[in-house]
């Protein structure tokens, strides 16, 4: 698991890349792009999760973590490139309506 | 500084091999030798000459030319040709004054002469002179040897250097089916890279890299962007950041003036997409098969090593695959090859040579021959490499790198269990090494999610409420949530007793495979109907785990006490993740929520 996060200030663009297993064991990781998001609110978030293989409900949280300190209903955070099985897990928990997925 | 002292010692004193059969002459020269301080014998004729020099060696040798059993010239032949590489003056004494005689001692191998009768001073000048060239000689036989010693040093790294180089660029060398390359140097080391990779999640990335330059200096940079490569692509890392990596690593590792043209690609697990970045190398091909159709992919970017970070764009194209392509990629070296008339290969010969091809895909040997033969006689000038990817012929890969006939493997009978107690729960998080068993036994790649997720929860609840005894509560607020993983670590560092249990059992059942996942915590046990709510109303940021569970299971048991746990998950071979989660939903088929 590795979480790499490429800030854009003057586009004020954030991707957030993650790849492996997006668990539990993540939290330390993601906490530091938390603290990026609350610096940046009303940046562009991407989170590019192609690399992920697995996840489970703490990285649900995460995101949601994310969701809100970017705006909450009013954040841009973008999911991109995750795979079909990733997505499912994803729709399951309903995120398609709190994120857009590219 | 050597020259100055070996000057300096042009005064001490030699050995000095005196040769005479006229016993006052011999005693002369004795005198006078003895005059300036040098050590000496006697050897009364050429045979006994020959026989001191060997085992007395002599440093240099005064020599008389008419002697009985072996005049001068003999001895002084057979003096020189035992002398090897070290410089022994020999000096004809001789009472002849004719030139035909000093040439013929010349001709021996002499290097100087005396006449008779001797005079002191011109003796002892002749002496100090021979001493002088002898130093020098000594001198240049040192730097000959140490340029010796150095050469063969040389060698040996060159030798090592390549080994190396060629260990590391080649270490992606078990061969995909339809990926096909072949580079052909201009030097020793080539400045011309190509690696070829298979990641975790079943891509294929490769990059073609053309360094500037060629040689060992446009190598160089080549080791430590083969290693940046493998290493990242093993991992399973993007192809954007391991162009960022590579990019930052020569832009610090390498001079400014050189850098790397490259081409990366990206071949995703289904096959179905390639993503290219392209950066100072020429054309890259797609050829359509079905249509004919050959699209070209530009350079879009800068090589790598150029940029500073913050302006280096890993923006990539896309290109729709059907498994009906050939996709080209060729460096400088191709397009730029000179015939003997020095006339280029050209991209527009070589587009027509792709696409008119008569035998469909153009196989790497015809590309070979075709460059060999426009260079014919003349010499390869620059590092020429080719990588070509025939679609058809690439496998499908699954999750994990599983090939699709173990995605379909069909259900067996296993069942294992492993318990472990605080200690090992401490430092281990068992959830991964068991879904890599499961892999290993059942190949249940296209569920591989769905086990994942079930383990996962299940594990993580009797960890933190069965054993830890941590409140769901605390992650009510997002800042409760990440405390909640703080205190989590904290009392798992801190667990000092309790055991937790996973037994997996797999039965096969009418062409499906039921698996049965019992997790059991020594805790007290915890209220679970508080851990159940509708997912669809959930809009906090935790409890969604054993619904997530639920909705993918069979069955979902808790016993009374909270502290056992039984999940039934039912898989058939042959259909994928999405068409049996659609499939549950629909016809409330087994794995429906509301068959719990």
């Amino acid at each position: 698991m590795a979480v790499t996060t490429k800030v854009n200030e003057s586009a004020n663009e954030v991707v957030v890349h993650i790849s492996g297993r997006f668990d539990f064991d993540s939290h330390e990781e993601f906490g530091e792009v938390l603290e990026i998001a609350r610096g940046m609110p009303g940046a562009q978030y991407t989170i590019d999760m192609g690399e992920v293989v697995d996840i489970d409900s703490s990285a649900l949280g995460m995101l949601l973590l994310l969701r809100d300190a970017t705006g909450g209903d009013s954040s841009r955070a973008r999911i991109s490139r995750c795979s079909a099985e990733v997505r499912q897990e994803l729709e399951l928990a309903n995120f398609q309506k709190l994120f857009q997925f590219s | 500084m050597d020259a100055q002292v070996k000057l300096k010692e042009a005064s001490r004193s030699l050995r000095v091999l005196v040769v005479e059969d006229d016993a006052p002459s011999a005693r002369a020269l004795c005198d006078i030798l003895t005059h300036f301080g040098h050590e000496f014998t006697l050897a009364r004729d050429g045979v006994e000459a020959v026989e001191l020099f060997a085992s007395w060696a002599p440093e240099l040798v005064l020599m008389d030319i008419m002697m009985p059993r072996m005049d001068g010239y003999e001895a002084t032949r057979r003096i020189k040709a035992a002398c090897g590489e070290r410089f022994v003056p020999v000096i004809f004494v001789t009472a002849l004054n004719d030139n035909t005689s000093l040439c013929k001692a010349i001709e021996a191998g002499g290097d100087d002469y005396l006449t008779k009768p001797y005079q002191l001073e011109e003796i002892g000048a002749k002496l100090a002179a021979m001493q002088r060239i002898m130093a020098l000689h000594e001198e240049l036989l040192r730097h000959k040897l140490q340029a010796e010693r150095h050469q063969i040093q040389q060698q040996k790294e060159l030798h090592v250097a390549e080994h190396l180089f060629k260990t590391i660029l080649e270490r992606g060398e078990d061969r995909l089916a339809g990926v096909d390359h072949w580079v052909s140097s201009a030097a020793v080391f080539c400045g011309d890279i190509i690696l070829v990779s298979e990641t975790p999640q079943g891509s294929i990335q490769m990059l073609v890299g053309d360094f500037a330059g060629h040689g060992i200096t446009a190598a160089i940079g080549a080791m430590p962007a083969a290693e940046t490569f493998y290493g990242m692509s093993a991992k399973g890392f993007a192809l954007e950041r391991i162009l960022e990596e590579l990019n930052q690593k020569l832009y610090r590792v390498l001079p400014a003036d050189i850098f790397c043209a490259a081409v990366a690609l990206e071949i995703d697990p289904e096959r179905k997409a390639l993503r290219i970045w392209n950066g100072a190398m020429p054309m890259v091909y797609v050829l359509d098969h079905d249509t004919d159709e050959m699209t070209g992919l530009p350079s879009r970017h800068l090589a790598l090593g150029v940029l500073p970070d913050e302006r280096f764009s890993t923006d990539t194209e896309v290109v729709p695959l059907t498994g009906k392509e050939s996709i080209y990629v060729f460096s400088d070296g191709m397009v730029r090859a000179e015939s003997l008339d020095g006339e280029k290969l050209g991209a527009e010969r070589l587009e027509r040579f792709l696409v008119e091809y008569a035998g469909g895909a153009v196989g790497i040997d015809a590309l070979k021959a075709l460059v060999e033969g426009h260079i014919g006689d003349n010499q390869q000038l620059d590092d020429i490499s080719i990588l070509t990817v025939d679609t058809s012929r690439l496998e499908r890969r699954g999750r994990e790198g599983q090939t699709e006939s173990a995605e379909l493997a069909e259900p067996t009978n296993w069942r294992f269990s492993i318990e472990l107690e605080a200690d090992s729960l401490r430092r281990v998080n068992p959830v991964p090494l068991v879904m890599n068993l499961i892999q290993e036994v059942q190949g249940l790649a296209p569920f591989r999610q769905h086990i994942f997720s079930i383990l996962s929860e299940l594990f993580a609840n009797a960890l933190d409420h069965g054993l830890l005894e941590l409140d769901s509560a605390i992650k009510a607020d997002g800042e409760g949530f990440m405390r909640f993983y703080e205190l989590k670590k904290a009392r798992l560092a801190a667990l000092r007793e309790g055991r937790l249990g996973l037994t997996l059992s797999h039965r096969a059942e009418d062409g499906a495979g039921v698996l049965e996942v019992r997790v059991e915590d020594s805790g007290a046990g915890f209220d679970v109907n508080g851990l159940l709510p509708r997912l669809e109303d959930n809009d906090g940021y935790s409890g969604r785990g054993l619904s997530l569970v639920r909705a993918r299971c069979e069955t979902l048991e808790f016993n009374e006490r909270g502290n056992v746990v039984t999940a039934r998950y039912r898989w058939q071979p042959g259909r994928k993740h999405g068409e049996e989660a659609a499939g549950a939903e629909a016809a409330g088929e087994p794995g429906a929520p509301e068959t719990i």
